[in-house]
């Protein structure tokens, strides 16, 4: 058990690692599911309130009533009309629209109205702070097309007649009310997001472990040293895939009973099928970030390449496992792509777990089990041919050193 | 006596390179047997192979009387191997490291918890056990390197260059070291390409290069094998017709006279600097300091390849 031990050592001097990945993230997950949420709580409407600023160099009836739409609903900010005082006003976010008139703009206006040209343009500046802008100028451009409309329709209709109109137009709104959803999430859904987004959790963290396992115990120097012992091949392999298989385990063990823990009224919800079912569904996907750091040892990676794959890869597996945006609300070319990856059918095999109540249901979770699985052989395929090649590298310790395949 | 390590006609090619071309090695129970050859002249190549790191083309290899193979584990346990660079895990302290090499060949516990604070006794690094090996010097890196591959207490030990990058204060206490596990009872293979180390500490000395053995003897017999004996350096005003009568001299080979230092290599005897001195009186010059060297192995080397050791 000496190979065993060691690695069990190793993972204590770099604890760290399964702190930071496997504990800490499991919580941030938490967390997020924790605050998870669909539904609104009902009520009056109220509409936003913006900051705004008008640089007026026009000084006439149109642009006056323009800035009369803004005064209804924002709070007019005082910018002075240079060039500083602008910038400022920008780049410290005192506005969240700011407008500057043209000199001349109401006559370009009215004559583009009546010629059938296009209208001139203001000058606009939206805030980077918010969105408020981009809807307030919404509001103005809809203004003033009203009065275009009018003075179109009205060719004799004098320019403060139009805008008078179209005040009268606008200040017309629809009613809203906000209703109460009904739709509510449940300890189930937030248990099944919690299992979602613990893709990134354990890949991240059992990548690294085993990673840095399977480098530190298969460095060449220490290896030819255990190889002149007489410590059997076999023993050595067996004992170091059994230090990466406890990793492992206990990477899933706590994580979905950490959940299980927290969302306890899930376990009810979801009956003890479908608990079965999901930390099935995990186990499989965690072979896969087994096998993925098993490449990266195999292939002599160092700490922080370990470090920088596992977390890349599982950033990218996560996303398109919809562990952080739904898959629903992404295009269908994006969805179809998650189909190539691991995370897509962990995330449904635990979203169908969680629901499922008849056996037609039980074996879409086994089928996408089964991919799981099957990913995860394809990756110690890889990992064994690409270890075997790198032992065959003089670099690696030469021909004899190629006849042994870590981990195998 | 039976042979403790024996290598027959060993042939071992890195592709199209020959590494080892048909190399002979017999080592007897209780030498210190050293291997001396430059970089590269195949002398880690015949360790990894004796020790079935390396396959091999050709050849038979012997150890405690019995074939070696990737399986003789009875064989590996009464080994003990030093490799050239240090081995350890940088995650586990000196103690867990000699501990986790040890385990390797000894699974009983008392027993191994005894050798290792022997081991760590030995090389002294008692105040060093709780340190993880990336808070050690050079030197004591290397001590705790020796102390995993000595700690089973093996009959037969490979040290591949333990003294590379070492300070002189610690090479002095590893050669201590490997000259008390003689005394103790083990026998030692050890490479270098320090000629000095492996004079001073090895009983029997193997000179290859290019995978070939050139020459094999004790210290004494391998300088025999150079005509050039003795090289004298005397400090002296030598007018050139005592030059004359020195070179004629019967046992000076060459004597050259430069910026006032007169060196005289000689053929291998008792009176060389005597007879040199002897002339030099009749020609009442009066000389200032006086040294003799005696041949190294590199001269050895140089006599032997043409070319210096360390080139």
């Amino acid at each position: 058990m000496q190979v065993f031990k060691c690695a069990m050592r190793i993972i204590r001097g770099n604890i760290a690692f399964p702190l930071i990945y496997i504990v800490g993230l499991s919580f941030m997950g938490l967390f997020m599911a924790m605050s998870f949420s669909f539904g609104n709580p009902g009520g009056d409407f109220e509409r936003p309130a913006y900051d705004f600023a008008v640089i007026d160099r026009d000084q006439s009836e149109l642009s006056a009533a323009v800035e009369d739409r803004l005064h209804a609903e924002g709070n007019a900010i005082a910018i002075e009309d240079n060039t500083r005082q602008i910038q400022d006003a920008v780049a410290k976010g005192q506005v969240d629209y700011l407008l500057i008139i043209p000199e001349g703009f109401e006559n370009a206006f009215v004559e583009a109205a009546r010629d059938g040209e296009e209208s001139p343009v203001m000058e606009t500046v939206f805030s980077f702070y918010s969105m408020e802008g981009e809807f307030v100028d919404q509001g103005v451009n809809g203004f003033l097309g009203m009065v275009r409309t009018l003075l179109v329709a009205k060719p004799d209709a004098s320019i403060a007649q139009a805008v008078e109109e179209a005040s009268t137009f606008a200040d017309e709104r629809a009613d809203v009310s906000v209703v109460e959803s009904s739709a509510s999430v449940s300890e189930a859904d937030r248990f099944v997001f919690y299992l979602q987004w613990s893709t990134y959790t354990l890949f991240a963290g059992i990548t690294v472990c085993v990673g840095l396992l399977v480098t530190t115990l298969g460095r060449v120097d220490v290896r030819r040293r255990n190889l002149s012992s007489p410590l059997s091949f076999v023993a050595y392999n067996v004992q170091l895939a059994a230090a990466c298989a406890v990793v492992t385990l206990v990477a899933w063990a706590w994580t979905f009973c950490l959940g299980l823990v927290v969302f306890s009224e899930a376990a009810a919800q979801i009956g003890p099928v479908g608990l079965v079912l999901c930390a099935l569904s995990m186990l499989a996907f965690c072979c896969v970030p087994l096998t993925f750091g098993l490449l990266l040892g195999q292939l002599g990676a160092s700490s922080i390449v370990c470090n920088a794959a596992g977390n890349i890869v599982g950033m990218v597996i996560s996303f398109f496992g919809g562990a952080w945006i739904s898959l629903d609300l992404l295009s269908p070319e994006v969805a179809t792509l998650a189909h190539g990856l691991p995370g897509y059918w962990y995330a449904t095999a635990c979203s169908i777990a969680a629901h499922a109540s008849d056996a037609a249901a039980f074996q879409t979770v086994f089928g996408h089990i089964g991919v799981l699985l099957l990913f995860a052989l394809a990756l110690a395929c890889v990992s064994l041919v690409a270890g075997r090649k790198r032992l065959q590298t003089s670099e690696a310790g030469g021909n004899r050193a190629a006849e042994i395949t870590v981990g195998a | 006596m039976h042979d403790i390590v024996s290598v027959v006609d060993l042939v071992k090619r890195y592709g199209s390179a020959l590494a080892l071309d048909h190399f002979n090695m017999e080592i007897e129970r209780g030498e210190v047997f050293g291997l001396l050859g430059p970089n590269g002249s195949g002398k880690t190549t015949a360790i990894n192979c004796i020790l079935q790191l390396l396959t091999y083309d050709r050849g038979e290899i012997r150890l405690f009387g019995q074939p070696m193979t990737q399986t003789s584990y009875d064989l590996k346990r009464r080994i003990g191997v030093v490799p050239q660079n240090v081995a350890v895990f940088e995650e586990l302290t000196v103690r867990e490291n000699i501990d986790y090499f040890c385990g390797l060949y000894v699974s009983d516990s008392a027993s191994r918890k005894k050798l290792v604070r022997e081991a760590i006794e030995f090389v002294g690094l008692e105040d060093y056990e709780k340190a993880v090996p990336k808070k050690l010097s050079g030197g004591l890196l290397r001590r705790l390197n020796i102390a995993c591959g000595i700690a089973h207490k093996p009959e037969l030990v490979f040290f591949d260059e333990p003294t590379v990058a070492v300070d002189p204060q610690s090479r002095a206490s590893i050669l201590d070291g490997i000259k008390q596990m003689n005394a103790d009872g083990s026998t030692i293979v050890y490479t270098s390409h320090y000629m000095e180390e492996v004079e001073e500490i090895c009983t029997r000395i193997m000179i290859m290069d290019k995978g070939r053995t050139l020459a094999c003897g004790t210290n004494e017999e391998l300088k025999q094998l150079v005509a050039a004996g003795e090289k004298i350096i005397i400090e002296a005003d030598v007018p050139e017709a005592a030059l004359l009568r020195i070179r004629s001299l019967p046992h000076v080979l060459t004597a050259t006279y430069d910026d006032g230092s007169l060196s005289i290599t000689c053929e291998n005897g008792e009176h060389n600097v005597a007879d040199v001195l002897d002339e030099l009186t009749k020609a009442r010059i009066r000389p200032g300091r006086i040294w003799a060297e005696p041949p190294t192995l590199n001269d050895v080397f140089l006599e032997i390849t043409g070319r210096e050791l360390r080139d």
